[in-house]
This record gives structure tokens, sequence and C-alpha cells, in this order.
């Protein structure tokens, strides 16, 4: 991770955001827009529940990179989203691990963050949005492994989005009542709040970062019991 | 397989419909459409299927699933990667999933206990991503076998957009070209390198505007809105380099191509987009063009494809197969691979 930025936004202004920080995040890592050859959006709500094209087309529309039609030489950006509740931060990094060896630019742009879908959805959330520019070496903090476990995992503790004949309007509906479990800082190991949002877990995360020097242990756990934990070396 | 190196391949794929056939002139026949168009001559759409008041995206799913895993004839424990690419998620009353993963209750529902699972999401270009995320996953021994999967329930759309007055929304007329339907594939590991090979994948993101879909926003269910024209457009006036350039980076020659699929948005749309592949390569020996009464099922479009031509007896083992996927945002990206053995006698 070659450089990060995050910061807490409102309800519904995360696209702005994340291409505000994109920006600097870029700046940072001292790379231009062109050498990014991936970008991989990670959360769970969009605005009006929005199911295409893929929030990261978005940004990447918006940083305006490699926006032409194809040539024969011409430079590639690929986008796509991924999620798994809360822990879409750890996917969408192994997803970037996953993929930006075999592409022709080496560094991608890694976007977390959630937007209250409509005004009517009850939102007790701190929403963060957080970016980050990956790449395949340099000097940065090192991901060495994202482990997962399913061993609680609950199928019964979902969320869904949903038509509330009443009030004629989209709302969300979080099933099951899970114990959520607390923030736990020690010195190797971070793991966040299972009641928080993607967002918040990768801007926490981040706050443990400065004055690491050997490894840095992060585990994120869902409200339906899944967890993910990543590995970091610096 | 101690020093030797790994790779990719495809070991199964599996598709499935609903039983439930709907011709396409009994809901857009041109007295109800603007300009009283022929939507069956204008698309080459005959008919589509749609879901049973019980089915929803993840029963869709779970169908193409368990076919495709009987045909790999693998352990359910030996799969440990599993991956949703559905746009819809949607059940029977029209909800919308967005927690966890659908890909966590797809494992969980059939048995598979102990995989890494969540979604990809890339419109109908969804599926093809996740494959790339298993097939890499699987080449550098992070994964065994994968389960890529997805449940296409999206044919409330075209309830909404007849409800919307289609006179007034012409944005709106595309909607009527869907389908429901489910695709499934399983990867697994190999000895032998290039039995999956991928394009560059390109998102042409100066178009992410042109095809939205979002729940309405003052009724139950989802809407989709689409600049036909303007997004055929932006694919077609890239698609013969597209190709050229995929040829070059997949070592894989044009007329050694047993069967190829595109994104069938219209029967129409794929002949017109055969011309423009043929003229930047050459003749095609296979185009696959058989949407006509399954219309466009989204992500699962080339799984759905894949099993008509199954059921045809087109297929041959280690037969090559070139998929070409295009989705909204614009998501353009193309995998070759060699059909698995033991394909013909697959039921």
């Amino acid at each position: 991770m070659l450089s990060w930025e995050s910061t807490k936004i409102g309800y519904n202004n995360l696209l702005k955001s994340t291409i505000k920080l994109a920006k600097k995040a870029i700046h940072n890592a001292k790379i231009k827009p062109e050498d990014i050859g991936l970008i991989v959006h990670g959360g769970v709500y969009r605005e009006h529940f929005r199911t295409e094209p893929a929030f990261a087309t978005h940004i990447h529309g918006g940083l305006n990179i490699h926006c032409t039609n194809i040539s024969f030489d011409s430079p590639t950006c690929f986008s796509f989203d991924v999620t798994d509740g809360s822990c879409s931060p750890h996917i969408a990094l192994q997803s970037i691990a996953d993929l930006l060896p075999s592409l022709r630019n080496k560094f991608a742009l890694l976007c977390i963050g959630d937007d209250r879908p409509t005004k009517h959805c009850d939102w007790d959330y701190e929403s963060y949005c957080v970016v980050a520019v990956i790449g395949v070496s340099g000097e940065g903090i090192k991901l060495v492994s994202v482990d997962y476990d399913n061993s609680n995992f609950n199928p019964n503790f979902t969320t869904i989005g949903y038509f509330d004949e009443d009030i004629k309007a989209n709302k969300f509906l979080q099933a099951g009542n899970s114990k959520y479990l607390q923030q736990e800082s020690k010195n190797n190991y971070f793991s966040g709040n299972s009641n928080w949002l993607s967002g918040k877990h990768m801007h926490e995360f981040l706050q443990k970062v400065d004055g690491q020097n050997d490894t840095l242990e992060h585990c994120i756990v869902d409200r339906s019991g899944k967890s993910t934990t990543a590995k970091w070396e610096f | 397989m101690g020093s030797t190196k790994r790779y990719a391949e495809m070991v199964s794929f599996g598709a499935y419909l609903p039983e439930k056939k709907v011709t396409t002139n009994s809901f857009a026949s041109p007295s109800e459409l603007p300009r009283s168009l022929d939507f069956v001559r204008l698309t080459g759409i005959l008919a589509h299927h749609e879901v049973s008041e019980e089915q929803g995206s993840f029963e869709l799913a779970i169908e193409a699933a368990k076919k495709a895993i009987s045909r790999a004839q693998i352990e359910l424990d030996s799969i440990d990667l599993v991956l949703n690419a559905s746009v819809s998620k949607m059940n029977h009353e029209l909800s919308q999933h967005l927690s966890p993963s659908y890909a966590s209750l797809i494992a969980e529902n059939l048995g598979i206990n102990n995989a890494q699972s969540f979604d990809v999401s890339n419109a109908c270009a969804g599926m093809v991503t996740a494959l790339m995320i298993a097939e890499s996953r699987i080449k550098s021994g992070q994964a065994n076998y994968a389960l890529i999967v997805s449940g296409e329930h999206i044919t409330p759309i075209i309830d909404e957009a007849k409800r919307r007055n289609l006179y007034l929304n012409p944005r709106a007329i595309p909607s009527l070209t869907v389908g429901d339907g489910a695709a499934a594939y399983i990867l697994g590991p190999t000895e032998q390198e290039g039995r999956i090979k991928f394009s560059e994948p390109f998102t042409l993101a100066q178009h992410n505007l042109l095809c939205i879909g979002q729940a309405c926003k003052n009724h139950r269910g989802p809407r989709m809105r689409t600049k036909a024209r303007e997004l055929q457009n932006s694919v077609m006036i890239n698609l013969g380099t597209f190709l050229q350039r995929s040829m070059n980076k997949m070592g894989v020659k044009w007329e050694q191509i047993d069967h190829t699929y595109a994104h069938p948005t219209t029967p129409k749309a794929v002949k017109k987009g055969g011309k423009i592949a043929t003229e930047a390569l050459g003749e095609i020996k296979f185009l696959h063009n058989e949407s006509v009464e399954t219309a466009n099922t989204a992500s699962t479009t080339h799984g759905v494809l894949l099993e008509i031509s199954l059921e045809n007896k087109y297929l041959t083992a280690d037969e090559t197969v070139l998929l070409i996927s295009f989705g909204s945002g614009v998501a353009i990206v193309a995998i070759h691979f060699n059909l698995p053995e033991g394909v013909e006698n697959w039921s």
C-alpha cells in the first residue's frame, strides 16, 4: 500500500469524496492517474440500491483514466466491485492482489465506503470513505495474507433492501439480533466493532499503522459472524 | 502436485432456466409500443423464461450450481472458493439481498462449509470477472476448486417498464429484452498450461451512465434505464480492435476457435457483432446465437448458451471456446478455454 486517504462523509456523497481522496492518494504515491490499471470498490450500500454498473466504474469515469476507445496500443484500466458485508475491504485487497500482477499497469486503487441508500433508511452508521493506492512492489506496508473464518457464520443474520408499502419508499432491514463484538487493540493486532461499516473498519485500521514497525494483523468480523484477517508487514 | 507448475482449467459448467416461457408478442406487441415498433423483428427475441412464484435469484443459482457440481464429479469439501456474480440478488417478493455475500448463503445451502465466499459485481461481465479472480487463485495455489455462480431474476424490470408508459420512457424499452436464468462454472487445478486464457480486461468508463439498474423510487422492485443505441455503439466501435488485441495477448488463432459466444443483448446485436469480428479477423467457425427463446439473462448469458449447445450436442471434449463479455460500465473482457473431458456425456 503506497498511500492512503480516508475521511468521514455525510449520508450520500461517497462518489464525490472517493474521487477527491483518490486524486490526493495518487499524488502522494508519486504516480499519475494513467498509471492506474485496476479499480476495485468494496462496500454494501449504494444510493437507491443501485446494482449496475459497478460503483468502481463511476470512480473510474470521475478520474478520467483511459476513458478512450481501444486502439492497438492504448493502455487499459479495469473496474469492478466486490462485497461481503463488513469484510469487503479485505476481499477488495485480495482481488487486487489476484489480478494486478497480470495487468499491464502495476498500480491499483482500493476504494471502500457506503452511501445511505435512501433518506427513509434509518442510518446511525458513521460512514467513512477510504482510498488507497496499491502497487505490486514499493516501499509501503505489505499485505502478506488474508485468511477467512466461517466457523461463527450465521446465515440468518442478513440485510435486505425492500419497499415499504406504508410509506411508499425503499428501506433496508437487518434480520437477526447478532451480538456485536467490541473493538480490540493490542500491540500487533487490531479488530474493530462488528457493527461498523467497511469504511470505518479500514479507516480505524489505518490510524494504527503509524508507529508500527513489524507486523500488524487486522481482523474484521461481520455481523453475520464471518471474519477475515489481513496480515500486514512493515 | 510437487514442484510442477500449477494452472487452472474448466472442470464443468451448468445452466438452469425456469420452466415458464413467455412469448415476446404477449407483452410487447406492436400495438403496445411507440411508433408501432415490431419488437420481435427489431431484436430477434421470440421469448424468455420467467421464475415461478416461489423462485428468486437464489433458487435459480442453486439449481445451476447443483448441475455444475454434479457434472464436475468432485466432493463438496474440495470446493474452497465460491463467487457469486448476479446483478439482481432479488427474491420472489422483489427484496434485494445486501449482506453478507449471496455467495455465503449459496455455499451454506449447498453444504460447502469451508470455502471463502464473496460477491463480484460487474453488471453482465460479472461472471467472467469472477472467473478471472478464481483462475488467479487456483494458479497461485490459494484455491483448489472454485464455484462461480449466478442466478438472475430480472424480469420484474419488464413489468416496471410497461407500467411507466413506454411512450414516455424510450430508455425503458431495452428492459423488454431480458429473461430469468442461472449459470455456474467449476474451475479446478491442472498441470497443463493454457487451458484457460483471458484477454486484457477493459472498462470504458466514459460510457458508465448508459445503463443504470436500481430500485424503483416509488414502487416495489427494480428498474433499468438504458441508452440502447449509444451502449451498443460503444461496444461495436471497439469490438474489432479488442478482438485483435485479445488474440495477440492470449496467443490464440482466430480460425482455430471452435465455438464463439458473445453476450447476447439481442440476437440481432450478436449478428451485427459477428459481422464486425469477421471483417477484423476472418470467418468465425461457429458463432452461437441461440438466445431467441432465452433473451438476455444478464451475467448468466454465456452459461445459458453453453447449456443450449450441450443440449444440441454441439460440444466435444477439448474443443476451444471463446466467451466475449460486455457489461454496463462499459466492461469488455473475454475468456478462452478448452472444454472439459466428458462434456459429451453430461446429462
